[in-house]
């Protein structure tokens, strides 16, 4: 499923800026990885969900951004994730990690994770062979 | 009320199931109604109070039994003034309130039969499991006993609980709240299965309201023979109760103390009371939720196993209609709500962390959880920087080969997965035309490159197909909604691009022919 997807989105990167600078189009390119990810998830999971609501946002922004807006949105402000009591302390290095991963507590955010690393595992792979069969 | 909601929060709080509160709640309240209408449903006339004060009066009005001659007199005004405003009624009264609270119910019984009724109407009004509730000898007994212990831990529950409700004027008297109360508590422990929430009004108006939410949360149904024991237990669980109220840990921990205390009753308490007997086989179906052997802390032993008999009935009634897991403390555990959560807590941390240790190439040999969380952030970390660079690399590939066609051979391997036929048939078509810009040349010329890499293609999309059926995740079928959502995202990547369709993969191809 997120296999046929990201091809699509693939194809269509392709079709689109065949000449455009190799940053954008990786950007690009790594911004459909993750759009197929999550979308293939589904709304069942909280990083999907929050993994397209930052994609959205950001692709939003980019496309309607003019020069300032681009200048204001590339500083990320990362919001201070507090520490939470009840957790070991690199909890918040894997909230930072996980989209969404912010608001969850510690127990879901370790479902969460299982779920993500499967799904980044996986995409990762089908990544991996896309390039080796168009390299081979 | 403010109680009644605190108590909805705190069982939001339960990290073990969500629906705990929708659960629990609701389950508590039939209960706790059915008790209630046992004492105010042959005199419900008098005082037609709402659920939640019904409930509330009738944690106190538990408490009365063996102070029922002295409340007879403040029945009758009880009566007029619970019908008066049911709901702030039960709240509102000092310390002495409960006693008339309770028998403000009494008054429809027309006679003050005190424990004796309640346990009377409680039996034909509580819920099945509780059929054979304790009768009220028996019941007085242990509300006597149980009057002994709560004097010293009466007061320290008053205060967690006061500090919320601006209406206990009693939390400066910890001690002085006479044993009746203390019976009254206990009697609400072993009679009233409530939510925490329910006797939360109570609790500031009296010490014995304070403890009632305690002694229903933690154990439900009858035991009365288990005050004594029961007692420590509450005053233990009265400071962490107020902040905790409402926590899941209460319905939890209180089903799993009630179990806790259930499955006492079946050890130790065989030859206690009679109602450590009849409420045996609804330890026993109690039981079953249960994994764990208790120990009994101190006294706690005894009056949970006394609580408990009354409360199996009431749990293992509860437990078709809960959905959580009925905990139990384990043998040299704790046997607190606050603990006995935090220990369903830990366990599921350590579940999930072992699932975790599965996924995680090369961390079997790892043990403990900081080295664990360390390595899984490692591996979500190269994972994240491997998309990266293999977007990067497709970036850089991309423009050497055509991707419609393997969009549309994906799609078509995706859609036709029952029938590979028809990709098949497909492609010897493509490859049909000659090798010039026409609508078939820049599929054959796709697929020329792509006759190789087809296989591939299919190889990792039906690895990826394994890969994520194998986390038992449904391959879920494209709503409208999400379909939308991702051209959405797609689009706004790629710009101004119309939807891509295979069928004007297949109809356009002329456009933007790459070699």
């Amino acid at each position: 499923m997120s296999a046929f997807h990201f091809l699509r989105a693939l194809s269509q990167i392709n079709k689109t800026t065949p000449k455009s600078s190799l940053l954008l189009r990786s950007r690009r390119i790594r911004h459909a990885a993750y759009a197929s990810m999550a979308y293939t998830a589904g709304r069942s999971r909280l990083w999907s969900r929050a993994l397209l609501r930052r994609l959205q946002r950001r692709s939003r922004l980019r496309y309607f951004s003019s020069q300032r807006t681009r200048a204001v949105i590339a500083p990320r402000r990362l919001k201070a994730v507090r520490p939470r009591s009840g957790e070991p302390s690199r909890a918040e290095a894997l909230r930072r990690l996980v989209p969404g991963g912010a608001g969850m507590d510690y127990c879901s955010l370790l479902d969460e994770t299982a779920h993500y690393i499967q799904c980044l595992s996986s995409q990762v792979q089908l990544m991996q062979k896309v390039v080796g069969s168009i390299s081979s | 009320m403010d109680i009644n909601e605190k108590d909805k929060f705190g069982l939001e709080k339960t990290e073990d199931h969500p629906n705990y509160h929708s659960l629990g709640m609701p389950a508590d309240w039939p209960i706790g109604n059915p008790s209630m209408g046992l004492v105010s449903a042959p005199p419900m006339g008098s005082s037609p109070c709402p659920s939640v004060s019904m409930v509330e009066s009738f944690a106190p009005s538990l408490w009365i039994p063996s102070t029922h001659a002295q409340n007879s007199g403040f029945c009758d005004n009880n009566v007029q003034s619970s019908t008066a405003a049911s709901n702030s009624l039960p709240i509102g009264k000092p310390v002495p309130r409960p006693l008339r609270l309770d028998m403000g119910w009494n008054p429809s019984d027309s006679s003050p039969k005190g424990s004796g009724i309640f346990l009377q109407t409680g039996t034909g009004v509580l819920p099945p499991g509780l059929s054979h509730f304790p009768t009220d000898s028996a019941f007085i007994e242990r509300a006597a006993r149980f009057s002994c212990f709560n004097g010293g831990n009466l007061g320290s529950m008053m205060n967690t609980f006061s500090a919320p409700e601006s209406l206990s004027p009693y939390s400066n008297t910890p001690k002085g709240v006479p044993g009746a109360q203390i019976q009254k508590s206990e009697m609400n422990t072993t009679e009233v299965h409530m939510d925490a929430s329910l006797p939360i009004d109570h609790v500031s108006s009296s010490r014995s309201p304070m403890k009632e939410p305690r002694d229903k949360r933690t154990s439900h149904g009858a035991g009365v023979s288990s005050n004594e024991s029961g007692e420590p237990e509450f005053s233990g669980d009265g400071q962490e109760e107020a902040p905790n109220l409402a926590s899941a840990a209460v319905d939890s921990s209180s089903t799993g103390l009630a179990a806790k205390k259930r499955k006492r009753p079946c050890q130790d308490m065989e030859s206690d009371q009679v109602q450590g007997g009849g409420l045996q086989p609804s330890v026993e179906t109690a039981k079953n939720n249960v994994d764990t052997k208790q120990k009994p802390e101190q006294n706690s032993s005894t009056m949970a196993t006394i609580k408990s008999n009354g409360k199996q009935a009431k749990d293992s009634s509860d437990a078709p209609k809960e959905d959580y897991v009925h905990v139990r403390a384990r043998r040299g555990q704790a046997t607190n709500s606050h603990s006995l959560a935090e220990r369903v807590r830990r366990e599921k941390i350590s579940e999930r962390m072992k699932l975790l240790q599965d996924l995680v190439p090369g961390c079997s040999k790892v043990t403990g959880k900081a080295v664990m969380l360390d390595e899984i952030i490692n591996y979500v970390q190269s994972l994240q920087r491997q998309v990266e660079f293999l977007s990067m690399k497709l970036a850089a590939v991309n423009p050497r080969v055509d991707f419609n066609v393997e969009g549309l051979l994906s799609k078509d391997l995706l859609q036709s997965r029952g029938g590979p036929s028809p990709a098949i048939g497909f492609s010897p078509d493509m490859i049909h035309p000659q090798l010039h810009p026409s609508p078939h040349g820049l599929v054959q010329v796709g697929m020329s490159g792509i006759v190789n890499p087809s296989d591939a293609l299919r190889r990792a999309i039906n690895a990826q197909h394994t890969s994520m059926n194998g986390y038992k995740e449904p391959v879920p079928q494209i709503p409208n909604a999400w379909d939308e959502e991702l051209h959405n995202v797609m689009q706004m990547n790629f710009g101004t691009n119309p939807p891509l369709n295979t069928h004007e993969l297949n109809d356009k191809p002329r456009e933007r022919f790459t070699m």
